[in-house]
């Protein structure tokens, strides 16, 4: 088996270039704020999670802006950007890439697959069959490909963002949990405000949106910020405080599958990217208790009493939240 | 065993030691204290059982269980009588004894005033209280950390008898108790520190050192011993500037030292001592002679008739009292040769004074009240009592009879030797020392008959055996008081001088007994009325002679002229009525030092008979009003301080500065979520001071500040004790002055402990984090 060497994360950046870093990671929301109107929330944890280098879950029902966030995301970006659009049919090879035969050179040639891109669109993702959704298992997690034995790097950076109906919808398969857990956070749109929505008419009514999106960033710099996302402190009680609350998924009698130590993992490292969005170079619970939500909910499976008693996932850390008390290394 | 295993032990040291002390106000209610070292025992059996459990960390509910077990197994051991079985584990016989033994405790209740008799069922209630108030100090203190609530509950026991006893609480009581209630305030707070209190520098995660350690507790024992301190000064201190209260609580130190006001006769021989130590001035009785008749004096209220190891009492007088009829018992002794005379007397008891012996003069032949219900006179000693239940004689009016036997001294002379009925009178306790005997017969040498002895004791008591009279000395007529007081000390005041006397001539076999009751009044404002005060309280022995009945005589020395029989010498003409000089003389016997203090208040004193029993009560109530408003502030004021003051560590300044937020945010009301980021925190308070811009830049500071301590790599702390009390200023402008008021006296940041303090709502939270 034979590696392609991957490009070494960049070094971190000295004081003034990571300000110049979060000026463009703000550039970035900013930009695809202007495509989708009133959901800032939404946009900065897409932007937390892919200065956290992870991978993003959208969810929601049709028509409220999925694609087009994911397809806003990357057009920002300076960098190359695939759409795989999840159907039944659709084959692990047409995700991955695969060897076909060059009659001129009379060898083998790797095929790439829509996953090389920096930023790969994973449309409907539920609606693919579990084969095809567990070809992208080892991508998002190795940020590799490995065909005929051989491994091909992905690019750097590497973001899939992938949208889904809710399962109960007509046609979908659902996500394995192994590959629920490799997202890192799922954000539902949610339907526009009112006001939000007649913008969106009055503005985007007769163009296409994305069409007149130009790109703020470059890949180089999403590595860079990405980096420096890397060096954000966190102190010894926002560890803890995490483990706290995922500790308490766990043995909470709601749950069924908690969170594992890769949400625990992912959740620290996004509220890295959140305090770095907000130019502190250090994390606070805030941040962690922020985006438990996005991040620990997919990843939680109810037990069947909570279940028929109507309880959400989401319901279920925002308890968490309420009862795990924030770490005070002071007192 | 470990430091943590031993721990339990020393919080039970303390919650024992509480627990006792409070048992120990109930001391002065009761003749014999033996139900304190009874219960103190039990306590410490119960407690010593739920500190095993606690030290093998036994959940709350076993621990209880086990304390409640043990309780229960020890009362049955103790009082059960051995109707349980295996003698510990009760049985319903068990159940039917604490009945019998609380119903007979109620009675004796009734029967008595405090300070109360010797009675098994009573010692077994209060040794009960005793080990119950451990059982429950224990759970409010260490298993509930109750410990600021547990405050209340010990007051109100110790209200019990400081009401019973119209506020004669002894000082050296209170001061253990009060000690013992921080000493557990400061062990408990110590459990609170390791969790949630309040933070000293170098004790932070990780430090284990235990000398910081120490010193962290002993910093946050400082306000604690400060309080305590300032408590115990308020109320020592409050009652002294009362002048109705002030000998209350010092004149005495040990018991019968209170005022005597509202308190009841039933034991007349205490209340005696308590209203001569504590010089009451109230008129108590008055007393209204018929035209022609002498002054009335000796009037009594009882007779003691047993005397026993701790001295005289009333004895057993089951079936000896018949119903107020038409006739009253006859004379006992009192043959119809002997010249007697008749006299005629209207009285009136001050509605202050709460007796259950009506006052007369021996021996009473005729009796007029109102309401003759309930009321019985005893056959034998002719003194007149009404059953509890119906009351006492307070403000009661009514007329007697007295007839007065004016025997010769040749008739007392050759009267013949007592009846065999009469053996009841010469009984002493196995336990009398043999001084009373030895001098009894020294001092009686070469007397021929009963009544020359009887006189050569009075000489020897008036005259001979240089004995001096002092309200000062030691009370009681307990055979060690009696044997101090013959052989060395030959000091002391009417008790002793008419129980040693009776006791002496017992042992000649000279019938003798104690009657309790008033020497002499002071003329009153109507004609030919006089006045009985506490302070003419007086004791005096009567000697039994054959054929004429009781005679009176009088033992204590101090010039008052009286010789036997003193019965007739107030018919005698000069005497009839009192001269100037001779009442005060008469009283100078009793008390001393009396005589200026009456003359003062003698116009006031017939109205405040009724109110003033409240004023004990009232005063401690007001001086606990006083600590309840004074403490909580104060001890903000000192955290508030300490805070401000700790500069040294600029970390622990930051938390300070936090923590001085937090409670005042408390102190006004304003929301604040424990256990939530400081961001989260504060939402609530940010919202209230939304309107101050800059008040919101101060919290914007301090919130920072704190965020950087505890979450950032490297801080520089900076000074905010000027955003602290800019915030504190802001917050007080938001706040109605009723609120800023409440902040200042009942600050709630005191009174609630950090960890229950939430009061932001769980939506608020959520909404921040979103």
């Amino acid at each position: 088996m034979t590696t392609t060497p991957r490009r070494e994360p960049a070094a971190p950046p000295g004081p003034d270039q990571s300000e110049e870093l979060v000026v463009a990671a703000q550039r970035l929301v900013d930009n695809i704020g202007t495509v989708i109107v009133g959901k800032t929330d939404v946009v900065r944890t897409a932007v937390v999670v892919l200065l956290a280098g992870g991978h993003l879950l959208l969810e929601d029902v049709p028509g409220v802006g999925k694609t087009m966030l994911s397809k806003a995301l990357a057009r920002s970006i300076d960098g190359s950007m695939r759409r795989i659009q999840f159907t039944p049919d659709l084959l692990p090879s047409d995700v991955t890439g695969t060897s076909v035969w060059d009659p001129a050179t009379r060898t083998f040639e790797f095929r790439e697959g829509a996953v090389f891109g920096n930023v790969v669109v994973g449309d409907e993702i539920n609606r693919a069959s579990p084969k095809t959704q567990s070809a992208l298992l080892e991508c998002m997690e190795e940020r590799q490909v490995t065909v005929d034995g051989t491994s091909y790097p992905l690019q750097d950076p590497f973001m899939v963002v992938a949208t889904q109906n809710p399962l109960e919808m007509e046609g979908t398969y659902p996500l394995p949990e192994a590959q629920r857990d490799r997202f890192m956070a799922r954000v539902a749109m949610g339907y526009p405000s009112a006001e939000a929505e007649a913008a969106m008419l009055r503005e985007h009514g007769g163009s296409d949106p994305l069409a007149d999106l130009l790109p703020v960033t470059d890949v180089k710099q999403v590595a860079d910020l990405v980096a420096t996302v890397r060096t954000i402190y966190v102190a010894p009680a926002v560890e803890e405080y995490a483990v706290a609350i995922a500790t308490a998924t766990r043995t909470s009698a709601r749950v069924r599958l908690g969170a594992s130590p890769r949400a625990t993992l992912h959740l620290v490292r996004a509220a890295r990217a959140r305090a770095a969005l907000e130019r502190r170079p250090y994390v606070l619970p805030d941040d962690v208790a922020t985006l438990a939500p996005s991040v620990l909910t997919h990843r939680l499976l109810l037990s069947p009493d909570a279940v028929v008693a109507g309880w959400q996932a989401h319901d279920v850390v925002r308890e968490i939240l309420a009862e795990v008390r924030v770490p005070e290394p002071g007192r | 065993m470990s430091a943590r295993m031993l721990h339990p032990f020393w919080v039970a040291t303390w919650v024992w030691l509480l627990a006792v002390a409070v048992g120990a106000t109930f001391v002065p209610l009761t003749v014999d204290s033996g139900f304190l070292p009874e219960g103190a025992l039990g306590a410490a059996v119960v407690l010593a059982a739920g500190a095993s459990a606690r030290a093998v960390r036994g959940s709350r509910t076993i621990v209880t269980t086990v304390e409640g077990v043990v309780a229960v197994c020890w009362l049955t051991f103790a009082y059960g009588g051995g109707t349980g079985l295996a003698g510990v584990i009760p049985t319903p016989a068990t159940l039917e004894r604490a009945q019998a033994i609380g119903a007979a405790t109620y009675t004796h209740a009734q029967r008595y005033a405090a300070p109360v008799p010797d009675l098994d069922s009573l010692t077994a209630t209060l040794a009960t209280l005793v080990v119950v108030l451990a059982l429950v100090i224990d759970v409010l203190a260490v298993e509930l950390r109750w410990t600021p609530s547990l405050g209340l509950v010990v007051l109100a026991v110790m209200m019990i008898p400081a009401t019973l006893l119209a506020g004669d609480v002894r000082p050296g009581v209170f001061v253990i108790g009060a000690a013992a209630y921080a000493g557990l305030l400061v062990v408990t707070r110590h459990d609170d520190a390791r969790s949630w209190g309040p933070q000293v520098p170098g004790v932070g995660v990780g430090s284990a050192d235990p000398l910081d350690t120490a010193v962290a507790h002993l910093r946050g024992a400082i306000p604690a011993i400060g309080i305590g301190l300032g408590a115990i000064a308020v109320a020592l201190v409050v009652p002294l500037l009362a002048p109705a209260a002030s000998q209350d609580l010092f004149s005495g130190g040990g018991d019968g030292s209170g005022s005597g006001n509202g308190s009841g006769l039933a034991n007349p021989i205490l209340d005696m001592r308590r209203n001569l130590r504590g010089q009451s001035n109230d008129v108590m009785v008055t007393v209204q002679a018929e035209p022609g008749t002498p002054a009335p004096r000796y009037l009594r209220l009882a007779t003691l008739q047993t005397v026993g190891e701790r001295g005289w009492s009333l004895g057993d007088r089951v079936g000896a009292g018949q119903q107020l009829g038409d006739d009253l018992p006859a004379i006992p002794g009192l043959n119809p040769g002997v010249r007697t005379s008749t006299l005629r007397y209207a009285a009136a008891v001050a509605p202050g004074f709460d007796s259950f012996w009506l006052p007369h003069i021996y021996a009473p032949t005729a009796l007029r009240v109102d309401d003759p219900e309930g009321i019985e006179i005893n056959r034998s000693m002719l003194d007149i009592t009404r059953t509890g239940r119906l009351g006492s004689f307070a403000g009661e009016t009514y007329g007697f009879d007295a007839q007065i036997v004016r025997p010769t001294e040749s008739e007392l002379r050759i009267a013949p030797a007592s009846t065999l009925t009469m053996s009841a009178f010469v009984e002493l306790p196995a336990a009398t020392p043999d001084v009373v005997q030895e001098r009894a017969e020294e001092v009686t040498a070469g007397a021929t008959n009963d009544f020359d002895r009887v006189e050569a004791l009075q000489r020897w008591f008036r005259r001979d055996g240089g004995f001096e009279y002092s309200l000062e000395a030691g009370s009681g007529s307990g055979m060690e008081t009696i044997e101090s007081f013959l052989t060395d000390d030959r000091v002391g005041y009417c008790e002793q001088f008419a129980t040693a006397m009776a006791m002496m001539a017992r042992s000649l076999g000279i019938p003798a007994r104690v009657s309790i009751g008033f020497l002499a009044g002071e003329p009153g404002r109507a004609p030919r009325s006089w006045q009985f005060r506490g302070t003419d309280m007086h004791a005096w022995p009567e000697i039994y002679f054959a054929g004429i009945g009781w005679v009176g005589f009088e033992p204590t020395p101090g010039g008052n002229g009286y010789t036997p029989p003193q019965f007739a010498a107030g018919t005698t003409e000069e005497e009839a009525v009192p001269s100037p000089t001779a009442a005060p003389t008469a009283r100078a016997t009793e008390s001393p030092a009396g005589s200026e203090a009456r003359g003062d208040s003698t116009s006031a004193s017939d109205e405040s008979g009724g109110t003033r029993s409240w004023r004990p009560l009232v005063l401690v109530l007001a001086a606990l009003t006083l600590i309840g408003l004074v403490v909580p502030g104060t001890v903000r004021g000192v955290r508030r301080r300490g805070r401000s003051a700790r500069h040294d560590d600029p970390a622990a300044a930051v938390e300070d500065a936090w923590a001085e937020v937090r409670d005042t945010a408390a102190d006004f009301g304003i929301g604040w979520t424990e256990g939530a980021s400081p961001r989260s925190a504060t939402a609530p308070l940010r919202t209230r001071l939304a309107d101050d811009a800059s008040a919101v830049d101060d919290l914007d500071t301090l919130v920072s500040a704190v965020e950087l301590l505890r979450y950032a790599p490297a801080y520089e702390p900076e000074d905010l004790s000027a955003v602290v009390g800019r915030l504190r200023t802001a917050m007080a402008a938001t706040a109605s002055r009723r609120r800023r008021v409440a902040a200042w006296a009942l600050p709630r940041s005191v009174l609630v402990p950090v960890d229950r303090r939430t009061t932001a709502q769980e939506d608020q939270v959520l909404t921040l984090q979103e």
